[in-house]
């Protein structure tokens, strides 16, 4: 089943922002106004196509690692 | 022109699918370079062969397969694909079959295929908005929910159009028959 994995924003300059996976932190390019550090996201070539509440981030990582 | 697939049946499949497969990529469910040649073909408005959608989308086809048995037609019929991600994709999202039955709201949404209206035009990225996904976070309204999405089979779309989106691409415009 094809869950996005979501990541937390946690430097942002301008619209070029990175974020951490985890494992690994990545650069991409961020469009929504008002997206702060420390929030959740999901990214999708290259760009953050939504913001996800972190409860739901946190339950949505545990379920993509307990799921394999 | 660049429509030249209307009507095909394996496009008709894969202009939905496709927006998934970079999940399928970043869970290690497809790798990279199958990953570039799907992606490649998406951008030429290009539908990879029967056998290679079935094997990458095999969730998918499960569903298919049932709902096109259950109609008793083929389930590579153009009517049962169009039926498959106009309703029953979601209603199965909804009905929480699998992993689906533990996923939080807002990531069962990325999933869901919306009519989202386009609020803003940045180069080929869109800011659409549409109903909110239902997801659980007091500190802010979730009446509505906002996604950014590649314009990618949606060129011409303006602020104000509607466009159905799924995961980071609009994949057609709504109303425009």
């Amino acid at each position: 089943m094809c869950l996005a994995i979501p990541g937390k924003v946690i430097e942002m300059n301008g619209e070029d922002i990175i974020v951490d996976y985890g494992a690994e932190k990545r650069n991409v390019k961020n469009l929504f106004d008002g997206l702060k550090v420390g929030e959740y996201v999901v990214v999708s070539g290259g760009f953050v196509i939504k913001k996800v509440p972190e409860k739901e981030a946190l339950e949505a990582i545990e379920l993509i690692t307990n799921s394999d | 022109m660049s429509f030249r697939k209307e009507n095909n049946v394996e496009w008709e499949f894969f202009k939905y699918a496709f927006p998934c497969s970079q999940v399928l990529l970043q869970q290690g469910k497809i790798i990279k370079e199958e990953y570039e040649d799907l992606k490649m073909k998406f951008l030429d408005c290009e539908a990879p062969e029967r056998e290679i959608l079935e094997r990458v989308f095999s969730a998918a086809f499960v569903r298919i397969k049932k709902l096109a048995s259950e109609q008793n037609k083929d389930y590579w019929d153009l009517g049962i694909i169009k039926e498959y991600w106009e309703n029953y994709h979601n209603k199965i999202i909804d009905e929480g079959e699998g992993i689906y039955g533990k996923a939080p709201e807002s990531f069962k949404d990325l999933c869901k295929i919306h009519e989202a209206e386009v609020v803003e035009r940045k180069g080929n990225m869109l800011i659409v908005r549409y109903s909110g996904d239902g997801s659980r976070d007091e500190d802010r309204s979730r009446d509505e929910t906002e996604r950014v999405i590649f314009d990618t089979l949606v060129k011409d779309a303006k602020v104000g159009d509607k466009v159905k989106i799924h995961y980071g691409y609009g994949v057609e415009m709504v109303g425009l028959e």
